[in-house]
């Protein structure tokens, strides 16, 4: 029997033009049409003096950065960003949609112990992501609740996340009742027979997990087969939505792909990101290429979304593990800095536009006033930590006083960031 | 600046002057002596300036005329006190002066001159020097007591301490002391509980008074922490500290648990890492909790309950079940049935035997090959010869380079070059050398795909057997002599001696783990401590850091305390691996001397001289304190170093933990506040407490299979509660934590499920060569790719178990059909029924024949009438009446219900009775059920 189909699968070369997607989103039972939360990592620190938190040089000091000696800061609306890559074009498109955090403090400049603390508001070890929090409040029975690309991947067993490679794979295995040959497809058994198969599955399902004497470990692989099995047929949702083209690229794809999940109503969140951040060495060529791509894969995201429909439901947050040195180091690179930044993004958002939190102009945090949201040296201030960004997220999605989130308390103080 | 500040901490002194500096100055005596034992080394050598210093001190107490010493002597007893400097090797035969300073009591003192001590203020310009203006040479013995005893002076119950110091005109204003003292303790045994001791001896001049005292005094940083500590100035401050630290141990909640947790960074500790887990002082600091513990268990008749016996309710699997689970796992295969009559018959020595005989077979091999690429990640280069050779530096690959014409051989040496560290460690297990070869191997492994680059002359039979692996050394590498990035002339001619130090230099870890100019082998360090010893430096940094602490200008990975704690553990190792380039070549640079980055030799400011293969303005290569001897074989020595080191153990449990167990080793509960943070400590402490055990068990080799035998090891591994646990006799809220990640019941890989299915039915889920599980749907199936997907899924999602149904409803007509096929007596599956066997007529039959598919498939033994073999019987009669009433015909494939037979030799194509339908949807059934996906 001829299986040449499979073969194809794996190569999954000459790609041609990319389609948008479709027009329309799901429309099962129980999908979720909240919110779509995606979490962009910047992974490896990110400089932020030459991003959203631009720094000029001060005279008699170190310089921070190169560009600085001879372009100046720019602004537009409320918002002062560097003038490299392709900062321009990215803030001048998006900043009435955006609230930038400066000066938030990762207190580490450990990567693990940074990208922990960025994304799950604590250092310690054990919290779940923000994203999984949301997916486990706002989505615990999707088969796709909670989407990871890169980045944190803490879930602390709240909910599971799908990893989407190889979309042309999947179509084949959402249809896993019957194999296509040449232009025909066939069934692998009869309908009846497979619901007898599933009936009984099922049956022995439960009394497997009727077993009083079953170890946690089992609880959880039989508590992960039941809900599969629940939920397996909604994958069609998703397998219906595959355009017949892909992005070659690694980063589009995955945030193509997380964008189709969502759209057919089976997550709730997504952890992207990418490499390319930790420069050491040779700062500004390569960390200026990587501020670029982040900024073009934001954009391709709300543009996909926006010829979808659904771009006014991306909330966006994007940070990174910690900041870069207010100065180069003897290889023109710099190296780790505890502070840092954390944008969000929203169509249309009420609280767009907006610089809260602040450095010095060696990029030291200042404090802020988490009543004013203005700079505050006084013993009333608090320099802001990623648990108020992450607590605040709870509250912007509104999970803050769900059973999940309670069990992973922040213990921050309240900012009231999006007000 | 002469910086005497870290001294002075560690001698601080605000005493007032006391009889004993005449007594001392009567019975100190002489100055040299002729050393019969080995004097124990005085860790920690140090130089004022806080630059590393290669100088060596020695010293301790003796009964015994210096053949043994103790660190504890009786008030009668007759005491030498013995002591040697070693200088730097750079300030011999420069004129230097000796210092010794003696701690006892609350009083210091320092020796000036040949027979008189005197009081010290703890300034510099107070130090007298012991000898003055000697020229000093490679050694200097000293003999500090001499047959004295000490109780004839009033002391008892006393530690004394004594510091060891010197300095040179080489290196003026620098004083170069030894950090940690020459300690010993004069006192009735008997009346002093042995954590006193401890605690006086070593605890608390090495940590409590250097450390701790910093933040927990009164007025403090840490004093609201409910631990305050009383500096070396106030009276009675030992036993003061020594009764706090009781008090807390017996009566704080979690007290041990927290004494510990604390100084290495955890438990919100906010004084940061103080100890590091693994080091000479956190040993020291455990070893005086545990007899802390053992001592107030003594006095009190009670006990404190460290770590909750957290198993007391879980059931073992029988040897039966064990074995199952361990042949899928080891031999990629079900037992056979002698093997399960011995376990069921035999003890635990047959248990184990047997499990040693499953790991003679291609299987193991092949689970050895998997779970350390899992590790490694070498294969991340499959097909990718030039990301691990250069054509340059390893002439022999020149023609595979862009030559399209050989790209099916390149690309099998490339999986050869790749495979080369993992091959290295599947030989070092199955032939049974000490485990210690994986990084001190003077060899590394080759098939005649990766022989025809490495080394040439290395003979095989076969040049295109891949399977043929033997051990060889790397001989066709060639360092140039012209290769200056300017000149197109570029020489590639000097013949290489390559110094194979097992996997620390293979070509595939080293490109692998690459470098940068700026990283300068510090990622390769850190994957080298993990790997090998079980330490993970990042979790060391856990702790918050201020960004002032980073304004430093002054090499502040050499010099600023929140990059030392790192730093200080790394360099010496990223410097050990100083003769290979970012790339991973072998002393790349040109003349072959070192691989040292131009961009640095040509930096004036640099501090690059002629003949350096090291950065100068970094700790030296090395390892903790020892100084690596010889640069060109530095990597070999770092190789010796890591396994005499105490945590090499460790380091293999936890390397190969995950491959055991389905998951990483817990990680160490960090926050009080945790609602269930008690259980998580239980667990975690069960479980370290199970590695320490077993990783002491293969030092030692006392299976008696030697010393660093990992086959052992692994089958400790197995026989521990952690693997055999199945069941809980009535599962309480605090065990669903304890028992979280314990016992049967992991998710098994897409490898593992490929190979159970082939064991259990003889059949291979495929399309034409490829393997679906594997590679079709691997990834999918949480796999990983070695490159960008790195870890494992350990939990099954919806998307996941499509794969699982994909496989169930493509394979099982297939798998009924080919068994079938086959005789009766060569079936795995259905050796008790035919196809004619009919409900109504053969009940007995095909319900012994459910039994034995459960048996295979699920592992369950089940008797014919029971609730699931019932189950089985009526699924498969319901599918047969059912095909009967839709009167389908008897053609086992049709459009609408294909039967795949491409892996099938004589395929069964007529199924007149229906029951070849019926047996393929009970199999689909077992296929998609828990106990086939998980084990």
């Amino acid at each position: 029997m001829n299986r040449r189909e499979f073969g194809k699968l794996l190569g999954l070369a000459g790609l041609s033009t990319v389609s948008g997607l479709p027009l329309k989103m799901a429309s099962a039972a129980e999908v979720y049409s909240g919110p779509f939360f995606i979490s962009l990592a910047a992974i490896g620190g990110w400089d932020v003096t030459s991003f959203c938190d631009p720094k000029a040089n001060v005279a008699g000091e170190r310089v921070i950065n190169n560009w600085a000696e001879s372009a100046s800061i720019e602004q537009i609306g409320n918002i002062a960003y560097a003038p490299v890559a392709n900062n321009k074009q990215f803030f001048e498109r998006f900043y009435q949609d955006m609230l930038v955090v400066n000066g938030v403090d990762a207190q580490t400049n450990s990567h693990d112990d940074g990208q922990r603390h960025t994304w799950s508001g604590r250092i310690a070890r054990g919290y779940p992501s923000f994203g999984a929090i949301a997916a486990s409040a706002l989505g615990s029975t999707l088969p796709l609740g909670l989407v990871h690309d890169s980045g944190y991947s803490e879930t602390a067993g709240i909910t599971r996340f799908s990893r989407l490679q190889n979309p042309e794979v999947i179509r084949n295995l959402v249809n896993d009742s019957s194999i296509t040959l040449g232009n025909n497809t066939y069934g692998l058994f009869e309908g009846t027979e497979l619901d007898l198969i599933s009936q009984y599955h099922s049956a022995r399902l439960a009394r497997q997990l009727d077993n009083s004497q079953l170890l946690p470990r089992q609880i959880k692989g039989l508590n992960s087969l039941t809900l599969a099995d629940s939920s397996r047929g909604d994958l069609a949702l998703f397998a219906d939505l595959l355009p017949d083209q892909f992005e070659t690229d690694n980063d589009r794809r995955a945030a193509q792909l997380a964008l189709i999940a969502y759209q057919s109503g089976l997550c709730v969140s997504a952890q992207l990101g990418f490499n390319g951040f930790d420069t050491h060495q040779n700062h500004d060529a390569t960390h200026f290429d990587s501020l670029a791509k982040l900024t073009d894969l934001i954009s391709y995201i709300f543009d996909t979304a926006e010829q979808a429909g659904f771009a006014d439901k991306i909330i966006l947050t994007v940070g990174s593990d910690f900041g870069r040195t207010p100065y180069y180091n003897g290889g023109d690179g710099k190296d780790h800095w505890p502070i840092g930044s954390t944008l969000f993004i929203q169509q249309g958002a009420s609280w767009g536009n907006r610089v809260i939190g602040a450095t010095d102009e060696g990029h030291n945090a200042i404090a802020v006033n988490p009543l004013t949201l203005s700079s505050d040296s006084s013993a009333s201030g608090v320099r802001i930590e990623p648990k108020h960004i992450q607590q605040a997220m709870r509250q912007l999605a509104g999970i803050d006083q769900s059973l999940i989130a309670s069990q992973f308390p922040l213990n921050a103080d309240e900012f009231n960031f999006f007000a | 600046m002469f910086r005497v500040s870290k001294l002075g901490r560690i001698l601080s002194f605000h005493g007032q002057p006391r009889h004993f500096s005449r007594w001392l100055s009567a019975v100190f005596l002489t100055l040299s002596f002729s050393a019969q034992g080995q004097l124990p080394e005085l860790s920690n050598a140090s130089s004022t300036s806080g630059l590393p210093t290669s100088a060596a001190f020695f010293g301790g107490a003796s009964l015994d005329n210096g053949q043994t010493f103790v660190t504890k002597v009786g008030m009668s007893d007759p005491v030498d006190v013995l002591a040697q400097i070693n200088v730097q090797p750079d300030h011999i035969g420069f004129v230097g002066n000796y210092y010794i300073l003696i701690i006892l009591g609350e009083d210091q003192f320092v020796r000036s001159g040949p027979d008189n001590y005197v009081l010290w203020d703890g300034t510099v310009e107070g130090l007298k020097p012991a000898l003055a203006n000697k020229v000093l040479a490679a050694q200097e013995a000293l003999t500090i007591v001499d047959d004295l005893p000490f109780g004839a002076a009033g002391i008892s119950n006393m530690a004394l301490n004594i510091f060891l110091a010197y300095d040179t005109s080489a290196a003026p204003g620098e004083l170069f002391y030894s950090g940690t003292p020459l300690s010993f303790v004069v006192g009735e045994a008997a009346s002093t509980p042995a954590s006193q001791s401890l605690f006086v001896e070593s605890v608390s001049p090495s940590i409590i008074q250097t450390k701790c005292i910093v933040c927990h005094v009164s007025g403090g940083v840490a004093s609201t922490s409910g631990l305050i500590l009383q500096q070396s100035l106030q009276a009675d401050y030992q036993i003061n500290n020594y009764n706090t630290l009781i008090d807390y141990i017996a009566n704080s909640p979690n007290g041990a648990e927290r004494l510990l947790a604390k100084p290495q960074g955890l438990d919100s500790h906010g004084g940061g890492v103080q100890l590091i887990a693994g080091s000479n002082d956190f040993e020291l600091f455990s070893a005086f909790v545990a007899s802390a513990i053992a001592d107030i268990e003594a006095q009190s008749g009670g006990t404190i309950v460290t770590v909750s016996e957290i198993f007391g309710d879980v059931v073992p699997g029988s040897s039966e079940e064990i074995l199952r689970r361990a042949a899928l796992l080891l031999a990629g295969r079900l037992p056979t049935e002698s093997e399960i009559a011995a376990v069921a018959e035999g003890d635990e020595a047959v248990l184990r035997s047997t499990l040693r005989g499953l790991m003679d077979s291609d299987g193991f091999s092949q689970f050895l090959l998997e779970s350390a690429n899992d590790r490694f990640l070498t294969e991340a280069f499959t097909g990718s010869m030039f990301q691990i050779v250069n054509r340059k530096y390893y002439p022999n690959s020149a023609k595979y380079f862009q030559n399209i014409s050989l790209r099916q051989r390149a690309r099998l040496i490339a999986d050869a070059l790749a495979e080369e560290p993992l091959r290295l460690m599947e030989y070092v297990v199955t032939q049974e050398r000490p485990y210690t070869e994986i990084v001190t191997a003077d060899y590394t492994m080759m098939n005649p795909f990766s022989g025809e680059i490495y080394n040439s002359a290395l003979e095989f039979a076969d040049p295109d057997n891949y399977d043929d692996w033997k051990p060889g050394q790397i001989t066709d590498y060639f360092r140039c002599s012209v290769c200056s990035q300017i000149n197109p002339d570029i020489i590639y001619d000097i013949p290489t001696d390559y110094p194979h130090a097992g996997i620390l230099n293979s070509p595939a870890f080293l490109s692998r783990y690459p470098s940068t100019e700026t990283n300068r082998n510090r990622a390769r360090a850190r994957w080298a401590y993990y790997f090998f010893l079980g330490v993970d430096i990042e979790a060391i940094s856990e702790r918050t850091t201020d960004q002032e602490a980073l304004q430093d200008l002054n090499n502040p990975t050499l010099n600023n305390p929140n990059c030392v704690v790192c730093h200080d553990i790394m360099d010496p190792v990223a410097g050990a691996f100083q003769n290979y380039s970012d790339d991973g070549f072998y002393r790349s640079q040109p003349g072959g001397n070192d691989s040292l980055p131009f961009s640095y030799k040509r930096d004036r400011d640099g501090g690059y001289q002629i003949g350096d293969t090291w950065y100068s303005d970094m700790l030296m290569p090395g390892f903790a304190t020892a100084i690596a001897p010889d640069a060109t074989n530095s990597i070999q020595w770092l190789g010796q170093q890591f396994t005499a080191d105490s945590r090499f153990g460790v380091g293999t449990v936890n390397f190969w933990y995950p491959a055991i167990m389905g998951r990483e080793l817990y990680t160490q509960p960090e926050n009080p506040e945790d609602p269930d943070y008690q259980s998580q400590l239980a667990a975690y402490s069960a479980e370290q407490s199970m590695v320490k055990t077993i990783a002491a068990a293969f030092t030692s080799g006392s299976a008696g299979n030697g010393a660093f035998n990992l086959k052992d090891l692994l089958i400790d591994l197995i026989l521990s509660d952690q693997f055999k646990a199945a069941a809980v006799i009535e599962q309480q809220n605090a065990q669903a934590v304890e028992l979280f990640d314990v016992g049967a019941g992991r998710l098994l890989t897409p490898e593992q499920l490929n190979r159970k299915l082939q064991t259990v039915t003889g059949f291979s889920w495929s399309y034409g060569n490829t393997s679906a599980l594997q590679e079709v749907y691997g990834l999918i199936y949480g796999g990983i790719d070695s490159i960008g997907i790195t870890e494992r899924a350990t939990e099954l999602t919806t998307l996941m178990s499509t794969v699982v149904t994909a496989m169930a409803n493509e394979a099982s007509c297939s798998i009924v059909n080919n068994d079938f096929a086959k005789p009766q007596s060569q079936r795995k599956l259905f050796p008790l029924v035919e196809l004619s066997s009919l409900p109504g007529t053969a009940d007995a039959a095909i319900k012994a024949n459910l039994a034995f598919l459960h048996q295979q498939f699920l592992g369950e033994s089940l008797s014919s009438d029971s609730t699931e073999i019932t189950a089985s019987y009526e699924l498969f009669t319901a599918v047969r009446n059912s095909r009967l009433a839709a009167g389908k015909g008897s053609a086992v494939s049709s459009t609408s219900e294909v039967c795949i037979f491409e892996n099938i030799a004589n395929p069964i194509t007529q199924d007149a009775n229906q029951t070849l339908r019926s047996w393929a949807a009970v199999v689909n059934y077992l296929m998609r059920d828990y106990r086939f996906i998980f084990e």
